[in-house]
């Protein structure tokens, strides 16, 4: 710690802060563009001006390292000269394009002009501002390039934390220009975040260009669900429209980035909903009411065995959909209850995998995963089945110099990866050097992908493999858990905490046919999985595949418009609030399942979100306490556990399938995001590959 | 015609309130039929007044001064509100909606779960 001074009051900072750290620690906000806390310095925008006593001249505060007993003045008249002077040479060349910009009303630089900038202009020409051309990042991000101030922000966040390194600067003074260099879109799965992070309107929106004005939207804070990650994102709405989706700080899990598909997938919501209950009619669905679908669904689940019923959860159903789901199954005497992530066969866990809350979760924790010093994955893809902790994986890549290895099809990460083929055997084997390298880590982590447990005798394999091999990392911190399971569903963590995913293999191969099958939001059921007499209902959001299947379709909330509970897949349990209604007579998912209970004549003690969310803390005591990441104290002794049953062999591991990847286009992986135009959009440029055509581009820029 | 606004009293005694509370009685039996013709309800004054009669059964035992000066209050303003029409046939409709079969009885359980039903069929 070192003491300065900030107009005279001390303050206590650690050594090797920048000045502007101190300022703000002393309460004294310093106007910048270029700095940004989770980037790294540039100090070329000159904003941030300061007087330091004994300094010949004004310094930059953002780059000025603290010296003890500094003395750094931030109010007087050489600053507030420095500070016009600055917004002067800026405002020379940026257009006044404000009344038509998307980023009037939350820009930096108009915010900063009405406050430190000069009240009059000294500019009388109209012509003689510095012009750029506009470039083509691709379907996501808008450029306007005479907006740019060049404080290089997006450069920055391009290279260390996206990885893309195509984004850069050409030329230098007044010709200098953001650009990548040829003809290329930002092919990155977080792209979008260099929007916020862009201090005027220089990088916009493209999906939703010049459709809303900051200050018409409604803002509510909730988290996001097209991945297992669960990053706070913020939802802005417009009387019942989303207009579009920003990322909230949260530094145990997103810092504040999201990625493309949280940020541009919403428009899949206004697309295909489901608004009205719906009956099959022949080859047809014609709307009914919701008395008439309930009798329906009820008539139909009672004329199934017990044995007959079986229910899917898809990824975006909620704790309290999942318990309700599993108190009315339950009461039907009906056990054979199933996630999507095991579809599409419906073949069950492996047994005691949904036991150990140790072995279905990301127990490193997503800050955790930035210590890592040695990772495997076996069976993900980090970068499209979890963005964002794929970004802590680059921090790890580039501040600790994490080694990565994975047992998996080939696939292209943002740091680099040694492949060790697609066979469990180089798992149970651990000869490559790599395992050597693992071993003697400090912090060596073991990802587990969900895409395994479509094989639960994979599954079991792999696990016990991990264990054995985690066994073996004797240098390992003490706490440390190795082994992780990343989830890429948002209702996977929680559908296991409350043990509906609990069917074992063994008891899934032994049930009779289904006669009654409820689709909880599950749209990648193999239609084969289900038998053709099988009544269907499927409930959700959107009319996609699971609805096409049904012969009951009933409505119910996408994720902005409800208030519920998920579980990220380190075990967070958070809550996603409502920023509109659902439309029409389309209801929230626990209370379709509790009226489908009262008319099937076992009803569910709760008529309440309240009682609800009782009967979640009883049934899995970490609800209990939402926004907190529960501790696995557990977490070592079951892993002592299962290591001492685990006897991976070779042979059995040589028998299994090769390992495959889950989600193959990371754009397109849910009913929203399948019906998302920008997603198909970005398909098409990203995964695909496709070039837009010469008139498209015309467009698009 | 706009129904004048009655300024707030307070009860002597026992024998005053209930003088009282007869008077606003009789003010909404009487307006009965004007109420069904001003907010063109589908209903028969029999069904208003006995509506207005359980209303008033509802409080029958409140044998607090304070209480029933404040409750004669809330009955003339509702008796204002409905008479100068600055409710709507939905607010009126409001105290009905039972009789309507709107809520279904088949779901009136002691537990609560009633309202939560036609809540949830009605929206
Ligand atoms: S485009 Fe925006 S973020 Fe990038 S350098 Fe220019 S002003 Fe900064
Ligand atoms: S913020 Fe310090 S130079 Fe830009």
């Amino acid at each position: 710690m070192v003491e300065v001074f900030v107009d005279g009051r001390p303050v206590q900072v650690p050594e090797g802060s920048a000045a502007i750290q101190a300022c703000e620690l002393a309460g004294v906000e310093i106007p910048r563009f270029c700095y940004h806390e989770r980037l790294a310095v540039a100090g070329n925008c000159r904003m941030c001006l300061v007087e330091v006593e004994r300094a010949p001249k004004p310094v930059a505060s953002c780059a000025m390292p603290v010296m003890p007993g500094m003395k750094i003045k931030t109010n007087t008249p050489l600053v507030h000269k420095a500070r016009e002077g600055v917004m002067e040479f800026l405002l020379a060349n940026h257009p006044l394009d404000c009344p038509v910009c998307d980023w009037g009303g939350e820009c930096d630089l108009q915010d900063q002009s009405m406050r430190f900038g000069s009240d009059r202009s000294r500019q009388h020409e109209p012509t003689g501002r510095r012009a750029v051309e506009n470039k083509n990042l691709g379907p996501l991000v808008k450029t306007s390039m005479n907006r740019c101030i060049q404080c290089t922000r997006c450069v920055r966040f391009a290279n260390e934390v996206a990885g893309a390194e195509e984004l850069g600067t050409t030329g230098r003074g007044n010709d200098m220009q953001i650009g990548t260099y040829i003809e290329k879109t930002l092919a990155t799965e977080m792209s979008g975040n260099v929007i916020d992070l862009c201090p005027v309107g220089a990088l916009t929106a493209k999906p939703y260009a010049f459709s809303y004005r900051a200050w018409e939207l409604k803002r509510t804070e909730s988290v996001d669900v097209m991945d297992a990650v669960g990053s706070a994102i913020r939802v802005d709405t417009r009387g019942t429209e989303v207009m579009r989706i920003s990322p909230r700080e949260n530094d145990d899990v997103n810092e504040e980035w999201i990625s493309d598909k949280t940020r541009f997938a919403f428009d899949g919501l206004k697309r295909q909903r489901l608004t009205h209950p719906l009956m099959r009619e022949g080859d047809r669905f014609v709307p009914c009411t919701w008395e008439a679908a309930l009798g329906r669904v009820a008539d139909a689940a009672r004329a199934a065995q017990p044995e007959e019923r079986i229910a899917v959860a898809g990824p975006f159903a909620d704790a309290e959909s999942l318990v309700a789901l599993k108190d009315l199954f339950n009461r039907w005497d009906s056990e054979h209850l199933f996630l999507e992530t095991n579809a599409p066969e419906l073949v069950g866990q492996p047994a005691g995998f949904a036991d150990l809350r140790a072995n279905y979760l990301f127990n490193a924790t997503i800050v955790g995963a930035e210590q890592a010093d040695a990772v495997l994955f076996v069976g993900t893809n980090p970068r499209h089945e979890a963005a964002i902790i794929n970004t802590r994986f680059r921090k790890a890549f580039l501040h600790n110099r994490c080694d990565f290895a994975a047992i998996s099809p080939e696939m292209t990460l943002n740091y680099d990866c040694v492949n060790l083929g697609d066979s469990l055997a180089a798992l149970t084997d651990a000869k490559h050097p790599f395992f050597e390298r693992l071993r003697a880590a400090k912090h060596p982590m073991i990802v587990l992908g969900s895409g395994l447990l479509e094989r639960p005798d994979a599954a079991q394999h792999a696990l016990h493999a991990a264990h054995a091999l985690a066994k073996t990392c004797t240098n390992a911190a003490p706490g440390w858990t190795a082994v992780n399971f990343l989830q890429r569903q948002a209702s996977a963590a929680a559908a296991f905490d409350l043990g509906f995913a609990a069917t074992t293999a063994a008891a899934a191969a032994k049930r009779p046919a289904a006669k009654f099958v409820y689709l909880l939001g599950a749209d990648e059921v193999a239609p084969a999985a289900l038998p053709a007499d099988a009544f269907v209902v499927y409930q959700g959001s959107h009319g996609d595949a699971g609805a096409a299947l049904a012969d009951v379709v009933l409505p119910g909330a996408a994720y902005t418009e409800k208030s519920a509970t998920y579980v990220n897949t380190e075990g967070r349990v958070q809550r996603v609030r409502a920023a509109l209604t659902p439309p029409l007579a389309a209801r929230d998912d626990w209370a379709i399942l509790r009226a489908l209970s009262e008319f099937a004549g076992t009803p569910l003690p709760y008529a309440s979100v309240q009682g609800v969310r009782a009967r979640l803390a009883e049934v899995a005591p970490s609800f209990a306490a939402p926004n907190v990441q529960a501790a696995q104290p557990t977490a070592l002794a079951v892993a002592a556990a299962v290591a001492a049953k685990a006897k991976p062999s070779k042979a059995k591991a040589k028998a299994l399938p090769a390992v495959t990847l889950p989600v193959t286009d990371f754009y397109l992986t849910d009913a929203i995001s399948r019906n998302s135009r920008t997603m198909a959009q970005c398909s098409r440029a990203f995964t695909h590959q496709i070039a837009e055509s010469a008139h498209e581009a015309h467009i698009a820029v | 015609m706009t129904l004048p606004s009655v300024t707030t009293a307070v009860s002597r005694d026992m024998a005053h309130a209930r003088q009282r509370v007869l008077s606003m009685y009789r003010d909404w039996l009487r307006s009965a039929p004007e109420i069904i013709k001003l907010h063109d309800l589908s209903l028969t004054t029999p069904m208003v007044r006995r509506r207005v009669r359980l209303e008033f059964e509802k409080k029958r035992q409140v044998r607090d001064l304070g209480v029933i000066d404040h409750l004669l209050f809330k009955g003339r303003t509702e008796y204002e509100e409905t008479m100068n029409m600055w409710k709507q046939n939905a607010h009126v409709m409001q105290y009905f909606n039972e009789e309507e079969g709107l809520a279904i009885p088949r779901y009136q359980r002691a537990d609560g779960s009633a309202s939560f039903m036609s809540k949830f069929l009605r929206k």
